[in-house]
C-alpha cells in the first residue's frame, strides 16, 4: 500500500526532494570564487555555480521523467494504493503522461539556464529551486481533483514563475514580472471565485463529485444553474490566462521578453501544459454534464471562440515583430490556440485527450529546443535578439542554426518532424468532432506561422549581416549544447517513429463518465 | 532491392553529397548514381507493371494509431511518373553539372534536389494518402531549398517564398481533405479509399472535401488563380526550372488529379471545377506567355498553359481524356525539359535571357537551335512530333465531351485559340531567338556549349521525334497501363497513332498552326497597348496585396493590442466579459422570479450614502485628501449597515479597520505621486463609460441571481452550537477562535508574512537617518492628550479582548484599538519620521504572536486531541467574579499581537521612505 503511494508519487516527491536540497546546497554552498558577481550586489552563497546547480536540477527532473516513465510503465491503475490520494490528487496515466511532459520540459529548461546564467553572469542560483518547486505545483496541478488541490497546486507553479521573471533585475525584467504578478494573480483570484461558487452551488470540492451534482442540477432549472454558469466563466478565463489565450494574453509577450531566456523556455512549455492538462481534466469532468458540452449552451462555443482568436491574432501579430524571442512569445500564444481546438473536440472525439497530451509534447521539446537556440546563439553583451542579429549566423555557427532550424520547422509542423504529427493529430481530433471551420482556420494559420518561422531560417541561411552591425556571437556551453542535443533527438525520434508515444497519449484519458 | 526502395534511395541519398565532397567526390557523380540505380529498379519492374498491368503493393505499419502507414505501390501511374522523375532527373543532374559553376555545384545543390526526387518519387508511389502528404510538404520544403539556391538575390527568395507560400497553402489543404476522406471512409489506403468511391462521392461533405483536395493540386501545378508563382519561380538555376518546372513539381498536382480521379471524379462538380480552371490556365497562360521577354517566363507561362491543358483533360467525362492527358503529361516534360535546357544554354553563352537584346543566334549555334527548334515545334503540336499526339487527342476530347454550360463549341473553340497562341509564341520563341541579325551587344560571344552540357538536350529531342513518329511502339503500353491505373478500370480500345484519317481534329490543328502564324505576324496591331499593361502579373499583384493586407492589419493589431497600452487590453478583456456574462447570464436571468426585494428606507439610505460618497473618491481621485475622507465616509455608511442589521461585532471591526487604514493613508499621502492627467478624448470617454456600465450590470446581474436562490443558510448550525462546543456566546468569536480557528491562524500567519514583507522591502528604500533638524515640534498639549488617550485604548483593549467569547469583542478588535492608541502617541512625537525604534525588531513581535497563536493548537495535539482543540477553565478571581478561561484566549492572544505589530511595523517604516522619486543610485 505505501509502496504504491510512495512508488506512484514518486516524479513528484524527487523532485520536491531534489528541490529542497538543492535550496540547500544553493544557500549553504560554497560559492565559487571566480563566479563572484563584480556588479557590487550582494552575492549569495550558490553564486557562480549555476552551472552545477543547473546541472543538479536538470539531473533531478530528469530522474522525475524517467520515474514518471517507470510509472508508466507498472500502471498506475495497477498501483491500488494510489486510490488513497482521490480525490485530491487523482494519479491516473493522464497526469503520468504529463508529468513526464512537464519534468521534461523543466530539465531542458534547467540545463538551459546552467549555460545561460553562466554566460551571462546572473548570479542568482535560486533559479533551480524555483523551477524545481514550481515543477512540483505544476504536476500536482496536473493531477489535481479537487478544488482546494487544484489552487493551492496552481499558485504553488505561479509564484515559482513570477520569481523566474523578475530574476534579471532590469528594469524591463522587472515590469515583466510585476505585470505577470498582478495579471496572474487576478485570474488566480478569478479562479478561486469560481471555486468558491462551485462549492456554493454544488457543495462539493471534488471535480467528480460537482461533475455529478451539476449533472443533478439539470436543465437549468435549479437553484444552482446561475452559479454554475458563472463559476463555468469564472474558471474558464482564469485557465485562459494561464494557457494565455487571447483576449487573455497581454501579459505574455512582455512577460516572455523581459524574463531570462531559460525562464521565458519554462513558461512556454510547463506552465502551459500544466495549465491544459488542468483544463482538460476541470472542463471534462466537473462540466462534463451533456449540456454543458453542447454546443449551444455550454463552453465549447467560448473555448472555439479563444482558438480562433489566439490562432489568428497570434500568428498575424508575430509575423510583424522584430525581436526573435517575441516572435516566439507570439508563437507560444498560437500554439495555444492550436491545442484549444483539441480541448473543444474532445466533446465528440475520443481521441482528442490523446491529441492534447502528444500535441504538448511536440510542442514542449521544440519550444525548449528553440529558446535553446536562441540561448546558444548569442553570448554576453553579443545576444540575438532581432532577425538582423541572426542574419549569417548558419556560416558563424552552422550547429546552432542548424538545431535552430529544426525546431523551428517543428513549430512550423513540416514532416517528418515531431511537429507535424502534434498537428495532423490534433487537426484529425478536430475533424472527427465536426469541427471543420475550427480545422480550416488552423491549417491557415499555421501557414501563416511557417510563414515567420521561416523567416528566421531565411535570415540565418540567407542573408549576410549589415556592415557595421553588431554581431551576435554564438556562445559554448555543454549545458545548452547538451539540452539542445536531447530536445533535437526527441524532435527527430517524434517525427519519425510516434507510434508508441502517440498510442501511449491515446490512452492517457481523465476517465469522464 | 524493389521498388520500395526508390524513394528512400533518393531521400538518404540526399544526406551524401555534402560529405562526399570532402572526399573529393564529385556530388554530381553521387546524383547521377542514385537516379541511375533508381531507373534499373524501376526498369526491372516493367513485365509486371508495364506490360501486365500489375499492381505491386507493399505496406510496412509506421503510425498505425494515426492510420499513417508506409504503404506504397507501384502501377502503371506511378511507373510513368518515377519515370518521368528518375529520367529527367539523371538528365537533368548530367547538364547541371556542367552547367553550374565548379563552387556552386555543391552539397547544397545535390543534396536537397536529391531531396526533392525521393519526396517526388514517394508521391508517385504512396499507397497511403497521409503519406502521400508528408512527401508533398516535403516537396515544398526541399523545392524551397532549390529555387532559392542564389540565395543572396532578393528574386529568389521571394520566388521562393511566393512558391513556398503558394504551394504550402495547396498542402495544408490537402490535408485537410486527406484527413475528411479518411474520416469518411475510414482508412487512408488508396485501395480502400477506391473501394469505397460510392459512399464518398454520396457523402454530403464531398463538395468540401474535393474543393480542398483540387485546392491542393491547383496550387501545386499554378493552375489559374494561383499560376503567378510559377514565371518567379524562374528565378532558381536553370537546372532546377527544368527539373522543377517541366517534369516534376508542377506535375505533381496533375498526378494527384490522377491519383484521385477513381474516387473523386465523374461528378457534375468535378466536372465543372476541374474543366473550368483548366480551361482558364490554359488560355491565360497562353497568352501571358506571348508577351513575355524572358526566355524562361516565356517558357513558365508555357508551361502555365500546357498545364491547365492536362488539368483540362481531367476534367472531362470523355472514357479516354485520362489517357490524352497522360500522354500529354510525358510529351510535355519531355519537349518543355528540352527547351529549358536549351534556354539555359543561350543564357550560359550569351549571358542573357532577353528576347529582346537575343538574335540571330542559329548562326553561331546551329545545333542548339537546331534541337531547340524542334522541341519549340513539338511545344507548338507539328505533325512528327510527340506534341502532335496529345494535342489530336486533346481535341479529339474537347469534341466528345459532354456541353459546358449548355455549349457545345466552347470546348473545342477554347482549345483551339488555345493552340493558336501555343503556336504563336513558339514562333516567337525560335524566330526572335534564332533568327535576324546577328545580336549585338552581349556579355559574352555566343558560340556552342561545351558537348555535355548539350547531351541531354540531344537525348529528350531524340525523343521527341521517336514518339512522335512510333508512339505505340515505344510508349503505348506505358500510356495505357498508366491509363487503366488511373481510371482503375477497363479502357475502350483506342490506339496511339500518328494519322487517325482527315478529322475534324486535323482540321483544328490545321487552323492552329496557320493562325498561330498569322497571330504572330499580326501581334503588334493585335494587342497594341496590352504588353505594357501586363508588366506585373495580376496575380502577383494579388498575392503582394493580400500579404501587405495581412501585414497591414497584423500592425494594426499590433498597435492595438500591445501591452504597453494596459488601458487597451482592460477595455478588451472587459468587454469580452460583459459579452459572455450577457450571453451566459441573461438566459438565467429570465428564470427567475423576483421574490422577496426588502423595502427597508434605511438600508435604501445607507447604500445611497455610500453609493455617494463612492463617486466623491473617484471624482476626486487626483486630490488624495479629499479621496480619503470620501472613502472614510464609504466605511461610516458600511459600519452603520452593519450596527443596524444587528451585528455589531462586524460594525465594531469595520470601525476600527476604517481608523487604522486612514491614518496608514494619511501617512502615505506624501509618498503619493500627482495623478496622469486624463488624456482621453471623448469618445473613448464615453466608450469607458459604456463598459464600466456594463460590467456593473453583470455584476448586478449575478449578484441578482446569487441571491434571488434559495440556499441553505449555515448560520443556524452556529447558532446552535456556540455554546455547547464552543463554550462561548459571542458567535462570531467562537467561529474565528474555534470552529474556524484553522482559518483564523493561517489568516494571521499570512499577515505576519505580509508585514515581514513589508518591511523588507521598504528598509530597502528607508533612509538610514532622518535630518533631525528638520523635525517639526508637536504641541505638548497633544502629546499629553495622547499619552491619556493610549491609556484608555489599552485598557479599553483589554476590556474588549477579555469579554471577546461572550460578548462583541475579541483578539482582532482588541489589537486594532490599542494599535490605534498607539499610532496616535506616535504621531503626536513624530509627525515626520524618525522612529522611535527600528521597526525592523517588530518582526520579532510578528513572530512571537504567531507562535503564541499556535501554542494552544500544538498543546490539545500534546493532550491527543486534533490541533487548535479548545480547553477551559473556569477560575473565580477577587473583584472580577469568576472568570471563564479558555484556552482560545492563548490563541487570540496571539492574534492580537500580531495586529499590533503589524501596525506598529508598516507604520514607522512609511514615515521613514524619503519623499520624492529614489534616485537612481537608490534604486540600484
Amino acid at each position: 500500500m505505501t509502496f504504491d503511494v510512495v512508488y506512484g508519487l514518486s516524479p513528484l516527491l524527487v523532485v520536491a526532494l531534489g528541490a529542497l536540497l538543492l535550496m540547500l546546497a544553493e544557500a549553504f554552498g560554497k560559492p565559487n570564487p571566480q563566479g563572484l558577481a563584480p556588479t557590487g550586489e550582494v552575492s549569495d552563497a550558490g553564486a557562480g555555480r549555476a552551472g552545477e546547480l543547473g546541472m543538479g536540477a536538470a539531473v533531478v527532473l530528469f530522474v522525475g521523467a524517467a520515474l514518471s516513465l517507470g510509472v508508466w510503465l507498472a500502471g498506475p491503475d495497477n498501483l491500488v494504493g494510489l486510490e488513497l490520494t482521490r480525490p485530491y490528487l487523482i494519479w491516473d496515466r493522464f497526469t503520468v503522461f504529463v508529468c513526464f511532459t512537464l519534468c521534461l520540459g523543466g530539465g531542458l529548461s534547467c540545463l538551459l539556464a546552467g549555460g545561460y546564467l553562466t554566460e551571462h553572469e546572473i548570479d542568482r542560483a535560486e533559479f533551480f529551486p524555483l523551477v524545481l518547486f514550481s515543477t512540483v505545483g505544476a504536476m500536482a496541478l496536473a493531477a489535481a481533483g479537487e478544488l482546494l488541490t487544484l489552487f493551492v497546486a496552481l499558485e504553488t507553479m505561479s509564484l515559482g514563475v513570477y520569481a523566474l521573471v523578475g530574476l534579471r533585475r532590469t528594469p524591463r525584467s522587472s515590469e515583466a514580472a510585476l505585470k505577470y504578478f498582478l495579471l496572474g494573480s487576478f485570474a488566480a483570484a478569478l479562479m478561486l471565485f469560481g471555486a468558491a461558487l462551485l462549492y456554493g452551488a454544488t457543495g462539493r470540492t471534488d471535480l467528480a463529485g460537482i461533475g455529478q451534482a451539476i449533472a443533478a442540477i439539470g436543465q437549468g432549472e435549479g437553484p444552482g444553474a446561475a452559479q454554475v454558469l458563472i463559476a463555468l466563466v469564472l474558471v474558464v478565463v482564469g485557465l485562459a490566462f494561464k494557457v494565455s489565450a487571447v483576449p487573455f494574453h497581454m501579459w505574455t509577450p512582455d512577460a516572455y521578453e523581459g524574463a531570462p531566456t531559460p525562464a521565458t523556455s519554462y513558461m512556454a512549455v510547463a506552465v502551459k501544459t500544466a495549465a491544459f492538462a488542468v483544463m482538460v481534466r476541470v472542463l471534462l469532468i466537473a462540466f462534463g454534464d451533456e449540456r454543458l458540452t453542447s454546443w449551444a449552451s455550454g463552453w465549447p462555443p467560448v473555448l472555439a471562440t479563444l482558438a480562433v482568436a489566439s490562432m489568428t491574432v497570434a500568428n498575424l501579430v508575430a509575423g510583424r515583430q522584430s525581436s526573435v524571442k517575441r516572435m516566439l512569445a507570439y508563437s507560444s500564444i498560437a500554439h495555444a490556440g492550436y491545442a484549444l481546438v483539441a480541448v473543444v473536440a474532445t466533446i465528440r472525439s475520443p481521441a482528442a485527450e490523446g491529441s492534447i497530451l502528444f500535441y504538448l509534447l511536440t510542442y514542449t521539446v521544440s519550444t525548449a529546443g528553440a529558446f535553446g537556440a536562441l540561448i546558444l546563439c548569442g553570448s554576453r553583451g553579443k545576444e540575438a535578439v532581432s532577425y538582423e542579429d541572426l542574419a549569417g549566423i548558419a556560416k558563424r555557427h552552422p550547429a546552432a542554426a542548424m538545431a535552430f532550424s529544426l525546431f523551428l520547422l517543428s513549430l512550423a509542423g513540416v514532416p517528418p518532424t515531431a511537429g507535424f504529427f502534434g498537428k495532423l493529430y490534433v487537426f484529425q481530433a478536430a475533424i472527427d468532432a465536426e469541427l471543420y471551420v475550427l480545422t480550416v482556420v488552423g491549417l491557415l494559420n499555421s501557414l501563416v506561422g511557417a510563414y515567420y518561422y521561416l523567416r528566421v531560417i531565411v535570415f540565418m541561411y540567407m542573408r549576410e549581416p549589415a556592415p557595421g552591425a553588431t554581431l551576435a556571437v554564438p556562445m559554448r556551453s555543454g549545458y545548452v549544447a547538451s539540452a539542445l542535443v536531447i530536445a533535437a533527438v526527441l524532435v527527430i525520434a517524434l517525427g519519425v517513429l510516434p507510434n508508441v508515444t502517440l498510442e501511449w497519449a491515446a490512452i492517457a484519458t481523465v476517465g469522464r463518465s | 532491392m524493389n521498388f520500395t526502395w526508390l524513394p528512400w534511395l533518393a531521400l538518404f541519398g540526399a544526406l551524401l553529397p555534402g560529405p562526399l565532397r570532402r572526399l573529393r567526390i564529385d556530388p554530381a557523380l553521387v546524383a547521377g548514381a542514385v537516379a541511375t540505380l533508381g531507373l534499373g529498379l524501376l526498369i526491372r519492374t516493367t513485365p509486371e507493371v508495364v506490360v501486365l498491368g500489375q499492381t505491386l503493393k507493399s505496406s510496412v505499419p509506421w503510425v498505425p494509431s494515426l492510420g499513417l502507414a508506409i504503404s506504397l505501390r507501384l502501377d502503371g501511374l506511378g511507373f510513368l511518373m518515377c519515370g518521368l522523375i528518375l529520367g529527367i532527373g539523371l538528365l537533368v543532374v548530367l547538364y547541371a553539372r556542367y552547367y553550374l559553376k565548379p563552387e556552386e555545384a555543391t552539397g547544397r545543390f545535390y543534396g536537397p534536389l536529391l531531396a526533392f526526387m525521393g519526396a517526388m518519387l514517394g508521391i508517385a508511389l504512396s499507397e497511403n494518402l497521409l503519406l502521400l502528404v508528408v512527401f508533398w510538404e516535403l516537396t515544398s520544403i526541399s523545392s524551397f531549398l532549390l529555387i532559392s539556391f542564389w540565395q543572396f538575390s532578393t528574386d529568389a527568395r521571394r520566388g521562393a517564398r511566393m512558391a513556398l507560400t503558394v504551394t504550402g497553402l495547396g498542402g495544408l489543404a490537402l490535408l485537410a481533405g486527406v484527413i475528411w476522406i479518411g474520416q469518411i471512409v475510414g482508412s487512408y489506403e488508396l485501395t480502400q479509399v477506391i473501394e469505397h468511391a460510392d459512399v464518398l462521392k454520396a457523402h454530403p461533405h464531398y463538395p468540401a472535401v474535393l474543393c480542398l483536395v483540387l485546392l491542393g493540386a491547383f496550387t501545386k501545378s499554378a493552375q489559374f488563380p494561383f499560376h503567378f508563382w510559377l514565371p518567379h519561380a524562374m528565378a532558381a538555376p536553370t537546372p532546377v526550372s527544368a527539373y522543377l518546372h517541366s517534369a516534376t513539381m508542377v506535375k505533381a498536382g496533375v498526378f494527384l488529379l490522377a491519383r484521385c480521379y477513381p474516387f473523386l471524379a465523374g461528378t457534375e462538380l468535378w466536372f465543372y471545377l476541374v474543366t473550368i480552371t483548366g480551361m482558364l490556365t490554359l488560355l491565360i497562360g497562353s497568352f501571358l506567355a506571348l508577351f513575355q521577354n524572358d526566355l524562361k517566363g516565356l517558357l513558365a507561362y508555357s508551361t502555365v498553359s500546357h498545364l491547365g491543358l492536362i488539368t483540362l483533360l481531367f476534367g472531362l467525362d470523355t472514357d479516354l481524356a485520362p489517357k490524352a492527358a497522360l500522354l500529354h503529361l510525358l510529351n510535355h516534360a519531355v519537349f518543355k525539359a528540352s527547351l529549358f535546357m536549351a534556354a539555359g544554354i543561350i543564357d550560359h553563352e550569351t549571358g542573357t535571357r532577353d528576347l529582346r537584346r537575343l538574335s540571330g543566334l542559329f548562326k553561331p549555334m546551329p545545333v542548339t537551335a537546331t534541337l531547340a527548334i524542334v522541341a519549340a515545334a513539338s511545344m507548338a503540336g507539328i505533325p512528327l512530333l510527340n506534341g502532335f499526339l496529345s494535342k489530336e487527342m486533346f481535341f479529339t476530347e474537347t469534341l466528345d465531351a459532354d456541353d459546358i454550360f449548355g455549349r457545345s463549341w466552347i470546348l473545342p473553340v477554347g482549345a483551339t485559340l488555345a493552340s493558336v497562341l501555343s503556336v504563336a509564341y513558339s514562333v516567337r520563341f525560335v524566330r526572335q531567338a534564332f533568327f535576324g541579325p546577328p545580336a549585338t551587344g552581349l556579355e559574352k560571344t555566343p558560340h556552342e556549349p561545351p558537348r555535355w552540357l548539350r547531351v541531354p538536350v540531344e537525348l529528350l529531342v531524340l525523343l521527341c521525334i521517336a514518339i512522335g513518329v512510333a508512339p505505340a511502339l515505344l510508349v503505348g503500353d506505358l500510356i495505357h497501363a498508366a491509363a487503366s491505373a488511373c481510371v482503375q478500370g477497363e479502357l475502350p480500345p483506342y490506339t496511339i497513332a500518328l494519322w487517325h484519317g482527315f478529322n475534324t481534329p486535323l482540321v483544328m490543328s490545321i487552323v492552329a498552326l496557320i493562325g498561330g502564324i498569322l497571330v504572330y505576324a499580326r501581334r503588334e496591331r493585335l494587342f497594341r497597348g496590352v504588353e505594357a499593361r501586363l508588366s506585373v502579373s495580376q496575380g502577383r499583384r494579388a498575392f503582394e496585396g493580400i500579404v501587405a493586407a495581412l501585414v497591414g492589419s497584423s500592425q494594426r493589431l499590433e498597435r492595438a493590442l500591445r501591452l504597453d497600452q494596459v488601458t487597451t487590453h482592460l477595455r478588451g478583456l472587459l468587454a469580452c466579459a460583459v459579452l459572455v456574462s450577457a450571453w451566459l447570464l441573461l438566459p438565467a436571468l429570465a428564470r427567475v422570479s423576483p421574490t422577496n426585494t426588502s423595502g427597508d428606507l434605511v438600508l435604501w439610505v445607507l447604500c445611497g450614502v455610500a453609493l455617494f460618497a463612492l463617486a466623491g473618491v473617484l471624482l476626486k481621485s487626483e486630490r488624495p485628501l479629499t479621496a480619503i475622507v470620501y472613502s472614510s465616509i464609504v466605511g461610516l455608511a458600511v459600519t452603520l449597515t452593519f450596527a443596524y442589521l444587528s451585528a455589531p461585532d462586524l460594525a465594531l471591526t469595520q470601525l476600527l479597520v476604517e481608523l487604522v487604514a486612514i491614518l496608514l493613508l494619511l501617512a502615505a499621502v506624501p509618498h503619493f505621486g500627482l495623478p496622469p492627467r486624463d488624456k482621453r478624448s471623448s469618445p473613448v470617454r464615453a466608450l469607458d463609460g459604456a463598459l464600466a456600465l456594463g460590467v456593473g450590470g453583470a455584476v448586478t446581474i449575478g449578484c441578482w441571481l446569487m441571491l434571488s436562490t434559495d440556499v441553505a443558510s449555515i448560520s443556524r448550525y452556529f447558532l446552535e452550537k456556540s455554546v455547547p462546543l464552543g463554550q462561548g456566546n459571542n458567535v462570531v468569536n467562537v467561529i474565528l477562535v474555534d470552529f474556524r480557528g484553522f482559518d483564523t491562524f493561517g489568516e494571521v500567519t499570512v499577515l505576519a508574512i505580509a508585514s515581514l514583507g513589508i518591511l523588507a522591502l521598504f528598509d530597502h528604500l528607508a533612509q538610514r537617518q532622518a535630518p533631525s533638524d528638520l523635525r517639526p515640534r508637536t504641541p505638548l498639549f497633544l502629546q499629553s492628550v495622547t499619552k491619556l488617550l493610549l491609556n484608555l485604548a489599552l485598557l479599553t483593549a483589554v476590556f474588549l479582548f477579555l469579554r471577546g467569547h461572550n460578548a462583541p469583542g475579541g483578539g482582532f478588535i482588541a489589537g486594532l484599538t490599542a494599535a490605534v492608541g498607539l499610532v496616535f502617541v506616535y504621531q503626536a512625537r513624530n509627525p515626520t519620521g524618525a522612529p522611535a525604534r527600528r521597526p525592523a525588531s517588530m518582526s520579532r513581535w510578528l513572530a512571537a504572536g504567531v507562535l503564541l497563536a499556535a501554542l494552544p493548537g500544538v498543546a490539545a495535539m500534546l493532550f491527543g486531541r486534533a490541533f487548535l482543540t479548545a480547553g477551559h477553565v473556569h477560575l473565580p478571581l477577587p473583584l472580577v467574579g469568576e472568570v471563564h478561561l479558555s484556552t482560545v484566549l492563548v490563541f487570540d492572544l496571539g492574534v492580537f499581537v500580531v495586529v499590533v505589530a503589524t501596525v506598529l511595523a508598516i507604520l514607522p517604516t512609511l514615515g521613514r521612505l524619503p519623499l520624492g522619486k529614489p534616485t537612481a543610485e537608490e534604486e540600484r
